[in-house]
């Protein structure tokens, strides 16, 4: 059912490119025709989340049809291992360049070349957050739509600092937070970045469980990828 | 080879998905409890299904529970749907076949824009294309 093609697909890959420079522009313009009272930011963040719902859902369906041909993933650890190396190349067409985490239920992910960006100039610093920001709602959707398959309501913030480099900060929510809905402030960055507020759709049962049953697992080993539920065990 | 059989999809928050009754002659007997009964026998056997799915990592996970002469068996996908198979002893190569083509219908179901995962599945062609792939099989 798919075909990981290494032959070139220009056609895709243009259009691609087409559709998301659209897609942005058609947020920008569906937010403006809304007449309510909101102020013009407001109105841009509204399109901006609908831009990273629709990531939500591809992300979603996407690692569905990949999963198809894989074994079922069990521990967590591989949850993180299946986004980086190989759902990453799969979609971006190369491999992610860092990924580092601390331990407490972040993960940041640094890609150098950021594929669905490698078209994009920008001229000068500040205008480049500003320009690049709507763009980059998108694939944090698409990353966050990726973690809700497994069951994970993660929090995705991403930035540009500078245009083909991508920084994605995903992070996990906190064990107490589990059973009930959570919009986290944003995060330290001192930019422009846009935070997404996110909704606790559909939490599975699998996501407490994970939370429990790993702590039973191998999963101490100070790797990289060493998940973010392992330090929280729950008392069962 | 048609025996009574009753599938069901079961969504990540066991709300059900898709049901489907191929039902034999002589499951009558219970008249009033019938179609009932068989919900129950599966959602029963659930728990037994959550207590598995962290101890392999296969997809199929064979039968799992078994109430009178009636077995249950599974299918886990890796989003967390379980495909729930009621039958009556039939050789499993040919479950296993159904559920993956089973898989395979629901992926082709999710892809489409209208449809979001754990709603109900209300489409006549997926429904017409599970009952014919239960009379292959099944």
């Amino acid at each position: 059912m798919i075909v990981h093609q290494q032959l070139p697909m220009s056609v895709n890959l243009a259009s691609f490119d087409f559709l998301l420079i659209e897609m942005v522009h058609m947020a920008r313009r569906l937010s403006e025709k809304q007449e309510t009272a909101l102020s013009n930011d407001e109105q841009m963040e509204r399109g901006y989340t609908f831009l990273e719902n629709i990531g939500f859902q591809v992300g979603r369906k996407l690692t569905e049809r990949l999963l198809l041909t894989r074994n079922r993933i069990v521990e967590s650890i591989d949850v993180m291992r299946f986004l980086c190396r190989e759902l990453w190349p799969i979609v971006f067409r190369k491999q992610l360049d860092n990924l580092k985490t601390n331990r407490k239920g972040t993960f940041v992910i640094t890609d150098n070349y950021f594929f669905w960006f490698s078209k994009m100039t920008a001229a000068t610093g500040t205008e480049m957050k500003e320009y690049t920001t709507p763009y980059l709602y998108f694939p944090s959707g698409f990353i966050r739509g990726v973690m809700h398959t497994f069951g994970y309501p993660v929090h995705v913030i991403a930035q540009c600092p500078n245009l083909p480099a991508c920084i994605f900060q995903v992070r996990f929510p906190a064990p107490s937070n589990v059973s009930t809905a959570e919009s986290t402030p944003s995060n330290p960055p001192s930019e422009s970045t846009p935070s997404v507020s996110q909704q606790n759709t559909g939490l599975s049962r699998t996501s407490g469980r994970s939370l429990s049953s790993t702590t039973l697992g191998p999963n101490n080993t100070p790797s990289p990828l060493n998940p973010v539920n392992s330090p929280h065990p729950e008392s069962s | 080879m048609n025996m009574a059989a009753y599938v069901a999809v079961i969504g990540t928050k066991d709300n059900p998905v898709y049901e489907l009754e191929m039902g034999g002659g002589t499951e009558k007997q219970d008249k009033g409890l019938g179609a009932h009964l068989n919900q129950f026998i599966v959602h029963a056997s659930l728990d037994l299904v959550e207590q598995v799915q962290w101890t392999s990592n296969a997809f199929y996970v064979r039968s799992i529970d078994q109430f009178h002469e009636m077995y249950v068996s599974a299918y886990i996908t890796p989003s967390n749907m379980k495909f729930m198979l009621l039958h009556q002893a039939q050789s499993s190569d040919s479950i296993k076949t159904f559920f993956q083509e089973l898989h395979e219908l629901y992926i082709k179901t999710i892809m489409s824009p209208f449809y979001q995962p754990n709603e109900p599945i209300k489409s006549q062609a997926f429904d017409l294309k599970v009952r014919s792939l239960a009379r292959k099989l099944l």
